[in-house]
């Protein structure tokens, strides 16, 4: 009598143990499937009937000893569905100017970045390796100033964290595929205009930078933000990037996005 | 027993609720205590060449320099460097990164090696490079030490061991730190309680050998040290006072009084700090925080409380007759003595403002309020609870230890007085004398060898250092300096300099070449291991990317600091160069405070010599150090002789006014106040000097604890003089000649003060169990400097007395006005008791009719409201 309770204790938790794993691998597939169409959406929103993108900025990297440093540089975007192509281009202030950088992005594939300092007669290559580094003394890192103009989804998995009449909040984890500079990122997507409004940053399991999208322009259905704020918790420094100068498909020399561009 | 009720005693009651209040009005400031660093913002002096320059490159901070500090760990390899070694410390260097993301962290895992094209520049270690099978640890190790700027500072000479340097924003929390690095380094986590008990890491088996550098920790783990300091010196008073005052004593409940009024306290005095901070108060520029030396402090409470308590205990006991109310009022003559001693000892210690260091300024301050509580408490407190809760001293029983120690101290008086008869006054009296000034003169010629030693460099007698790794003895800090200051090694400190160009930036080429000069001549100073700057880094790149020794123009400068910029980070580079300035650091074994000065002088002189477009800020913490010893030498002395004339005057006028109160119609003899005052003082000389031949030969240096021992032990052992000179001169108003006199203070008063002296040796023998070294040392001295006093006090003063009486004119003016003066204070203080008794009588009758009053149209109120209601 024991023995068949015994059988029927162990079957019962193994149905259970089954029905609940089971249950919860699907609920994940289904809602990472969700959420990575809503990252997806967004981004392609972000591109939707833009081709070419100039934009003039000034970027304010404020510390908290109160040491302000202000940079101006020009942005040149070529969106392309097989990866785009950034290229920035410094004007002052005077320790910088000149200084170059070519984002070459590939869909599977990493990421091909170049860097110009003026003085020196060859460009040299930013490995995988060093794509984590901050970049110009910004918040940025190498890897982010590509990421500001679009997102390599195959790269990550997605999966919603919460929602609320305004927003979703979506996780998204490197896969083991791809060297990942954040171990998280957590988008915060408006649900009405699908613009991604705050993206937080985490390194291990630390918070390490929280960016914020703000001043939203629209051109057709594409969303543009003219500030973007970045608060730094491990440097204990804010990045303020404000564009004061947009052109959204403009007729832009294709050397802008070669190599040619660094010399 | 019987407590008795507010109307029998509501004075007493009062009083005793007011202590309640105060002690719970202390909890938020107690808890609000700050901690301060032993030697931070040293120097009261504000127009200190070095604080003024160390404040300037602090306000540098909004342009983009930071001045902060810096911490690293050390990691020893075993006898054969291998790949595993580098394994490990890519893996520390992680470990480290992972629990200080918010600091900058540098090692040979994060600097990197500029190649001459190609990629980025990668680190000296990073994962992929020792996974690979080409790598070669010979071709790494030739790599690395073709780059000055890594080579010797993040890896040792000959590759034994490797550092990870922290470097800290200026905002830091020194505990949090301390308890990451336990945490990091134990693989746990310490809870805040631990630390009261703990102040060393002990890493786990796997850190084992690793080692932590630098003051940020060195700091925090004082703190902790300092904490289990005072439980342990607390748990100690309270059995000293158990064990002292109810032999002393008599009764339980006295010791237990007197016991509760030290602990008391001590408290508040603690709490007194927080309260300062929490009301904003500043002395020099700065709120009062909590250092180690507010131990010395906490010594001179429990001594002093020792010392009020038991005397006062003593005075009631001596009226047997009346209630305890009326015996406690009697006892009124003996404050007169608690508040000369009181005010002697809080005006030595405020002297201590003189040697210009801020610890020992607060250790003075706070030592100055905890004995201004104990009179308070000693006038009111012990009073009050006596009579609310009894305790009287029981007649002592007859026990072969009592009766050992009446022996002892009958053998002590007496010999006392054998010496002091044993040949005539005036023999003794130049005897003594003599021994007493060959033993200063002494001293002022070890003082004199001393200031010529500094000037010509040479080895002085007493070495003046005051070194704060003796706080943390044998601790992972003291180890690790150990380790870096053996031949080869890097050393334990670094003297950082900005350097600036006169005009223009950092950018132009020939200021970098400039700077780099600086830096080789700087490796010439006695002393000096290495010299780092940035300029080794930019070096090494203008070398690989441009085949130039130095940059050769403003663009190529710009573009190699950027590159550095983005590889190191904002956080380090920061505290390495600004666009005006490059910082240098000397690494040197910082053991000795002088050698750190001079090495100071000896850079700004080339500087200024060799170097006109330049100018050298000295900044950093080791800079104070050599600072405050220069000022321990030179006010030290000012700081002893300020303190004998202060007992010498303070002393010449309790004498006069004493004597003008004592009863002098039987008196023939009576004291010269100066000279009896400069007789009080006279002990002290003679104990300060022994001291420093025991220091002398014990190589004990005089540094910012034994700089304190003159005030501490006038504050401990003025007592002894006072309550003789007193007991000697109310034999004389009792018509003694001197040799009577004589007997009478020391064989039948004197025995007391042989008890005291030994007390207050016991009490401060306490601090020799103190975790730090300094402090440890000074308890010593400071117990052999209380027998110095004793000897002083009973034998050199009483035989210097001879000269100061002389014969006494019964008509003198002084005594007969004073007599009047006396007379009309009486009187006038009757006449102002009765007048208040009369307004607390007239108050009381006025409250009385008031309340009657009020009854009565509150009575009428609810008559006419009755009236109201019916017509209603």
């Amino acid at each position: 009598m024991n023995r068949i309770a015994i059988l029927l204790i162990v079957l019962l938790g193994a149905l259970l143990w089954a029905y609940f794993n089971f249950a919860s691998q699907a609920g994940a597939a289904e809602t990472d499937f969700n959420a990575r169409e809503v990252v997806a959406q967004s981004w392609k929103n972000f591109q939707l009937g833009v081709k070419t993108e100039l934009e003039e900025a000034n970027a304010r990297v404020v510390y908290e000893s109160g040491y302000v440093e202000e940079k101006s540089m020009i942005r040149r975007t070529l969106y392309q569905s097989d990866g785009n192509k950034v290229s920035i281009e410094f004007t002052s202030p005077r320790r910088v100017e000149g200084l170059k950088l070519l984002v070459w992005q590939s869909e599977g594939a990493p990421d091909d970045i170049w860097l110009q300092m003026p003085s020196l007669s060859r460009p040299r290559r930013v490995s995988g390796r060093n794509e984590g580094r901050f970049f110009a003394d910004t918040d940025f890192t190498f890897r982010d100033t590509n990421q500001l103009a679009g997102e390599n989804l195959s790269g990550y998995t997605y999966e919603f964290l919460d929602s609320n009449e305004d927003h979703w909040k979506i996780k998204a984890l490197p896969k083991e595929n791809i060297k990942a500079v954040y171990s998280k990122r957590i988008f915060h997507i408006e649900k009405k205009s699908l613009v991604i409004k705050k993206i937080d940053y985490f390194r291990g399991e630390r918070l390490n930078k929280t960016q914020y999208n703000k001043d939203i322009e629209w051109h057709g259905q594409a969303w543009r933000p003219n500030r973007i704020v970045i608060e730094n918790e491990f440097q204990d420094r804010r990045t303020e990037f404000q564009v004061i100068n947009r052109q959204i498909n403009p007729e832009i020399p294709m050397r802008f996005w070669q190599k040619s561009f660094l010399r | 027993m019987k407590i008795p009720g507010w109307r029998e005693n509501g004075k007493e009651w009062l009083i005793a609720a007011a202590f309640a209040v105060i002690c719970l009005a202390m909890i938020p400031g107690f808890q609000a205590v700050i901690k301060g660093g032993l030697l931070t913002n040293g120097p009261l002096n504000k127009k200190d060449y070095y604080f003024q320059s160390d404040q300037k490159v602090q306000n540098l901070r909004p342009k983009g320099f930071e001045g902060g500090d810096q911490f690293s760990f050390v990691l020893p390899f075993g006898e054969k460097f291998t790949k595993k070694d580098l394994e490990e410390m890519l893996d520390f260097h992680q470990k480290t990164k992972e629990v200080f993301p918010e600091y900058g962290v540098l090692s040979l895992a994060k600097a990197v090696h500029y190649s001459e094209t190609g990629e980025l520049g990668d680190p000296y270690v990073y994962e992929e490079l020792l996974d690979s099978e080409n790598f070669s640890l010979k071709d790494w190790k030739n790599k690395v030490q073709e780059d000055p700027g890594v080579y010797q500072f993040l890896i040792g000479k000959e590759f034994d061991y490797a550092q990870v340097v922290v470097f800290l924003p200026s905002d830091y929390n020194e505990i949090e730190l301390r308890d990451k690095i336990a945490s990091l380094l134990e693989k746990r986590e310490v809870s805040k309680w631990e630390w009261f008990i703990k102040h060393d890491v002990h890493p786990v088996a796997q850190y084992v050998k690793n080692l932590v550098s630098g003051w940020p920790f060195g700091r925090a783990l004082m703190d902790a040290a300092l904490i289990s300091d005072v439980l342990i010196l607390s748990a100690l008073a309270l059995i000293v006072v158990v064990f002292v005052l109810y032999p002393m004593l008599g009764s339980r409940r006295q010791a237990f009084y007197t016991w509760l009024m030290i602990v008391a306290c001590l408290y508040w005095t603690r709490s007194t700090i927080g309260w300062l901070g929490i009301f904003g108060f500043e002395l020099y520029g700065e709120v009062i925080k909590e250092r180690v030396y507010i131990l010395l402090a906490f010594t001179a409470v429990i001594i002093g409380g020792i010392s009020f308590g038991p005397r006062k205990f003593d005075a009631f006991s001596y009226f047997k007759e009346g209630t305890r109310r009326e015996r406690w009022k009697k006892t009124c003559w003996f404050d007169g003595k608690i508040y000369i001693v009181a005010t002697i000892a809080i005006s030595s210690f405020l002297t201590l403002y003189q040697i210009g260091i801020r610890g020992i300024l607060e250790m003075g301050v706070l030592a100055a309020i905890g004995i201004f509580y104990l009179v308070l408490m000693t006038k009111w407190l012990l009073p009050a609870l006596q009579t609310l809760f009894g305790g009287e001293a029981k007649e002592r029983r007859d026990t072969w230890v009592l009766k050992t120690g009446e022996l002892f101290l009958q053998g002590m008086t007496r010999g006392c007085l054998w010496l002091l008869t044993r040949f005539s006054p005036q023999v003794n009296f130049f005897l003594f004398l003599t021994i007493t000034l060959v033993t200063v003169g002494g001293v002022f010629g070890i003082a004199w060898h001393d200031f010529q030693a500094h000037k010509s460099g040479e080895k002085p007698i007493i070495k003046i250092g005051t070194n704060p790794i003796d706080y943390l003895p044998g601790t992972i800090v003291d180890r690790a300096r150990q380790f870096l200051n053996q031949g080869g090694r890097v050393g334990f400190g670094r003297i950082t300099f900005l350097i600036r160009p006169k005009d223009g930036d950092i950018y132009n080429p020939d200021f970098l070449r400039e700077v780099y000069n600086l830096q080789q001549q700087a490796l010439n100073i006695e002393g000096v291991r290495i010299s780092k700057s940035i300029i080794d880094t930019v070096k090494v790149i203008s070398d690989r990317q441009y085949g130039l020794d130095f940059p050769e123009n403003r663009r190529q400068a710009m573009d190699i600091f950027t590159t550095i910029d983005w590889d190191l980070g904002n956080k380090v580079t920061s505290q390495l160069w600004y666009d005006k300035g490059i910082a240098i650091a000397l690494a040197v074994p910082a053991n000795d405070s002088n050698q750190l000065a001079r090495q100071t002088e000896v850079l700004l002189s080339k500087v200024e010599n060799n170097f006109p477009e330049l100018e050298a800020i000295p900044f950093g913490r080791l800079h104070i150090y050599h600072q405050t010893d220069k000022y321990i030498r030179e006010n030290v002395p000012l700081n002893v002789g300020t303190s004998f004339w202060v007992v010498a005057v303070l002393a010449a006028i309790w004498i006069s006014i004493r004597t003008h109160g004592m009863n002098f119609r039987k008196r023939k003899l009576v004291m010269s106040n100066w000279r009896t005052g400069i007789a009080m003082a006279l002990p002290f000389a003679f104990a300060c000097s022994c001291m420093v031949y025991l220091m002398a030969i014990l190589k004990i240096p005089l540094d910012q604890a034994t700089a304190c021992i003159m005030v501490l032990a006038v504050a401990a052992a003025i007592d002894f003089n006072l309550h003789f000179v007193d007991d000697f001169n109310e034999a004389l108003s009792e018509g003694y000649d001197y040799l009577g006199a004589l007997e009478y203070a020391l064989c039948v008063k004197g025995g007391i003060n042989i008890v005291d002296i030994v007390v207050n040796a016991l009490c401060f023998s306490m601090l020799m169990f103190s975790n730090f070294t300094p402090i440890s040392r000074l308890g010593m001295l400071l117990a052999i400097m209380m027998f110095a006093c004793g000897f002083g006090a009973l034998v050199i003063m009483p035989a210097v007395l001879y000269y100061c009486i002389k014969p006494f004119n019964q008509r003198a003016k002084s005594f007969v006005r004073a007599d009047r003066f006396y007379c009309l204070v009486k009187s006038f203080s009757a006449d102002a008791k009765a007048l208040s008794r009369f307004g607390v009588d007239l108050v009381g009758f006025a409250a009385q009719v008031g309340w009657r009053k009020l009854h009565l149209r509150f009575l009428s109120f609810d008559k006419d409201w009755g009236k109201g209601c019916s017509s209603a």
